[in-house]
């Protein structure tokens, strides 16, 4: 990945300048604002609450990159999954005091229906589209999260696994079982 | 005519819902965001170097000798103590293991000491703190920065003492302690000013989202009769609550997280029926704290 062959192969962290290391923040954090922006709207469906939730998320992050050099003298980990783990107990935190679910709207929250084939013209892709989007907020928050990371983000099970603290084959079984489910669903309603 | 949909078409609808616009930030609110990370980290840098040059450390008074060397002696006292007595009853819940009955008394029996501990370090940080109020010659930047430090070595204690639970697979009582803790900290003004006590907030959330996943991933033959028992006993409490707490808002969040785990029970759903409790825990253990006199 680009962030980490910036710092783990760098072996002289130490001696970077702090413009060097903000800069290499910087880059990192170019990198991944827009991913850990959506995620966090999309959970929490308030632009200024999502706007504090990844500033806070990104200042932790700073924190920990500075307190591994001084202390083990490198920075070696997954960078994204850090990132996303730390985003997502952010946000459970955040659902403690408010109850309310927000991940059932996902037209509301900003995304749309967006491909190479044209919807409007087409009843039968709009009617599955429609169909699928209404299962999918059947779902429970942990499934609709999964099919967010994995195919609206598009992260891999690695990512997902270190995100998640789960093993990859479960992540993937689950994932298969969601895609059943959905498949259950939609058949039900013809 | 029945309709057949792929696992495919499926995943090439789901790929296909796209972030418009409206939910991009523009150049200039990434740059403000950036801007306020890097200002926030001089921020916290710049209050450790006033920490350094306080008075406490410059002016040698008996007073604040006491507090630099008599109060972490005691603490030590005081933590190599609890440990040993965590110690000693982890033996005797080994030579008490020679039935169930026996064991779960045992097991019961130390949780609830744990309980009793957290309760007893609350107390100890409250009279700390009324004690350092009454006192003049101590700077409010040091009192924050002591009381900070005692609150956060007493929850590292407390964590690991929840952690040695969940290596013995006692995920009940874990995650009834690792919500208090939890509730506990979030409660305590020093949560707002303290990044050492923000960040042991950050560490029992971390620790409660953990022993939850092995909750939820533990679900067995015998779950659903522990499901219903936990939603007999949650109903009571909650007629307790009703009795005794003003703050009928959370009470009713709280009963309608019951409903729903009883939903997904009669359902057969077991897995969100723990989900739904698991809701349900939290807001209790914030309850309480809001209960505590």
């Amino acid at each position: 990945m680009k962030e980490d062959i910036m710092f783990n192969t760098n072996t002289a962290l130490k001696s970077l300048s702090k413009s060097e290391f903000n800069s290499h923040f910087e880059n990192i954090y170019n990198e991944h604002i827009d991913q850990l922006y959506r995620f966090t709207y999309f959970r929490v469906s308030d632009k200024d609450k999502a706007i504090d939730i990844v500033q806070d998320v990104y200042f932790k992050y700073f924190k920990y990159l500075t307190d591994s050099l001084e202390n083990e003298g490198e920075i070696d980990f997954n960078h994204k999954a850090f990132l996303f783990k730390t985003i997502r107990n952010t946000i459970i935190d955040h659902y403690r005091k408010k109850q309310s679910q927000s991940l059932d709207e996902l037209v509301d929250a900003g995304y749309e229906y967006s491909s190479d084939e044209d919807v409007s013209h087409n009843t039968s892709i709009d009617i599955d589209y429609k169909e699928v989007l209404k299962s999918l907020k059947s779902l429970d928050l942990d499934a609709q999260e999964l099919v967010y990371m994995r195919f609206i983000e598009g992260l891999s099970l690695t990512d997902i696994s270190e995100i998640t603290g789960q093993k990859e084959n479960t992540i993937a079984v689950k994932i298969h079982r969601i895609l059943e489910k959905l498949k259950q669903r939609y058949e039900k309603h013809y | 005519m029945k309709n057949i949909i792929n696992d495919k078409r499926i995943e090439n609808i789901l790929s296909s819902f796209k972030p418009n616009e409206s939910m991009s930030l523009s150049v200039s609110e990434k740059k403000d965001m950036l801007k306020s990370v890097f200002d926030r980290v001089d921020v916290s840098k710049e209050v450790v170097v006033e920490a350094v040059k306080s008075p406490f450390y410059t002016y040698k008074t008996y007073f604040t000798q006491y507090l630099r060397y008599s109060i972490p002696v005691l603490l030590i006292v005081f933590i190599g103590t609890q440990a040993a007595g965590v110690f000693t009853d982890r033996s005797r819940i080994a030579l008490s293991d020679i039935n169930e009955v026996k064991s779960n008394l045992e097991q019961l029996k130390r949780s609830n000491e744990i309980k009793s501990n957290l309760s007893k370090n609350q107390a100890d940080i409250k009279e700390i703190k009324l004690n350092l109020a009454s006192e003049d010659v101590a700077e409010k930047d040091v009192k924050t920065q002591i009381l900070a430090s005692q609150l956060s070595s007493r929850s590292r204690e407390i964590r690991n003492q929840v952690a040695a639970l969940i290596s013995e697979d006692k995920i009940t009582e874990a995650k009834k302690i690792a919500l208090d803790l939890e509730s506990a900290l979030k409660a305590d003004e020093l949560y707002k000013v303290s990044t050492s006590v923000e960040s042991e907030v950050f560490s029992a959330i971390d620790l409660r989202v953990d022993i939850e996943r092995k909750e939820k991933n533990n679900i067995s033959t015998s779950t659903e009769k522990e499901v219903e028992d936990r939603i007999i006993a949650a109903k009571k409490d909650i007629l307790d609550f009703e009795k005794n707490a003003s703050t009928t808002d959370i009470i009713v969040e709280a009963e309608k997280s019951i409903v729903v785990s009883e939903d997904h029970l009669k359902a057969g759903d077991i897995e969100n029926a723990v989900i739904s409790l698991q809701s349900y825990d939290r807001i209790v253990a914030d309850l309480r704290v809001i209960l505590l006199p």
